[in-house]
């Protein structure tokens, strides 16, 4: 019997019997077994011993352990509804500039977006009453979220409020005010 | 190649573990068919005779429950046969703890021994477990990991906490003593 001259390939044979190595690999083990007594015996013993631990291997009732199993735990994905992007988003046009007043929700939703939302581009956006943040863009083409018809009482009260307290801010200044936040709330869409 | 011994192919695993991340409840069973029979084998060449398939389920229910921390450095079948390692010796010192308060009959344990015994087939696959057998305890284990689950020395390493070249050591003392006990 010829004694094997390649330890290399001797070390591959349990990946070779299990099939786990790529096309190359294979290969040159199976020109190694053709030469090769020793490791064909070898191959041989390593193959009667998975068969053996095969037939040994106890029976296992697999839709036992999957009714065990926990529930997966859904990632709840922070998505505000028709109504909150209605009552959040408005869109108004005043003598060719465009409005949108963005009552910053994210602020409730999580933190992720509320440091979003403390990141203007301009950094001198105006906040109006509770939170409702004010801002001009830039480009009147835009549309963002529903009409003032979406609006409630609250909402349209608001609104007015943030009208009033538009008029005080310069208007070189409403051009500037873009929010990354408002970009991104008219991508959901 | 056995109808369950199906390929460790991990971006099945990931595939499906997204699957049952998104609430798809069937993508549970196929991870768990495509690794539980390796998971008990396994368990068996450590020695577990009695409860092996509720150590099954208990890991199985561990891994989905920490499934987050899965990183996917390694193949999915060798975390889990990390858990189940983990949860083996775990049940052990439980074991013990209990038998040193309460003493167990010898008795027992052989009769399980014969029963297991009594499901080989074939003389020739007895012979080949009887020479498994006798080797060290750390010799079986890595020689299981490396010829009956075709586990790389890297990832023998990983389960069993050593070093590659530890693994290959133990494989190659294993593979000769082996061949003595069958052969001389
Ligand atoms: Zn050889």
């Amino acid at each position: 019997m010829s004694e094997c001259g390649s330890p290399m390939m001797r070390d591959l044979l349990p990946e070779y019997l299990h099939g786990r190595l790529d096309a190359a690999g294979h290969l040159s083990v199976d020109s190694h077994l053709a030469e090769c007594d020793e490791c064909r015996l070898e191959l041989s013993m390593l193959a009667s011993v998975r068969q053996a631990m095969q037939q040994r291997a106890p029976a296992i009732d697999t839709a036992a352990i999957v009714r065990a199993l926990p529930r997966p735990t859904r990632r709840r994905v922070v998505r505000p509804s028709i109504m909150q992007l209605a009552a959040a988003l408005s869109f108004l046009s005043l003598g060719g500039v465009s409005l949108v007043v963005a009552r910053s929700f994210y602020d409730r939703e999580s933190a992720v977006a509320t440091s979003d939302s403390g990141r203007t581009r301009s950094g001198s956006d105006s906040v109006v009453g509770d939170g409702t943040r004010l801002l001009a863009i830039a480009d009147p083409g835009l549309t963002v979220g529903g009409g003032v018809a979406d609006l409630g009482a609250d909402e349209i009260e608001q609104l007015l409020g943030a009208l009033e307290s538009l008029e005080a801010i310069p208007s070189a200044q409403q051009d500037l005010l873009l929010t990354e936040d408002t970009t991104r709330v008219g991508g959901v869409r | 190649m056995d109808e369950r011994d199906p390929p460790d192919d991990s971006r099945l695993d990931q595939t499906l573990i997204s699957r049952w991340r998104a609430g798809d409840e069937r993508a549970a069973t196929q991870l768990v068919e495509r690794h539980a029979h390796q998971v008990a084998r396994y368990l068996q060449s450590l020695g577990a005779r009695d409860a092996v398939e509720e150590l099954v389920q208990d890991t199985f229910v561990r891994v989905f429950s920490s499934l987050d921390s899965f990183r996917g450095d390694s193949s999915l079948r060798t975390w889990i046969f990390t858990i189940a390692r983990r949860l083996l010796l775990d049940s052990r010192r439980a074991f013990k703890r209990r038998r040193d308060v309460e003493p167990v009959h010898e008795g027992d344990a052989v009769t399980e021994y014969d029963a297991l015994d009594g499901m080989i087939a074939g003389e020739s696959g007895q012979r080949v477990l009887d020479a498994v057998e006798r080797l060290s305890p750390t010799q079986r284990e890595v020689f299981a990991l490396r010829v009956g689950e075709g586990r790389s020395y890297r990832e023998i390493a990983a389960i069993v906490g050593t070093t590659e070249g530890a693994a290959r050591v133990h494989y190659h003392n294993a593979v000769r003593t082996v061949k003595e006990n069958l052969y001389v």
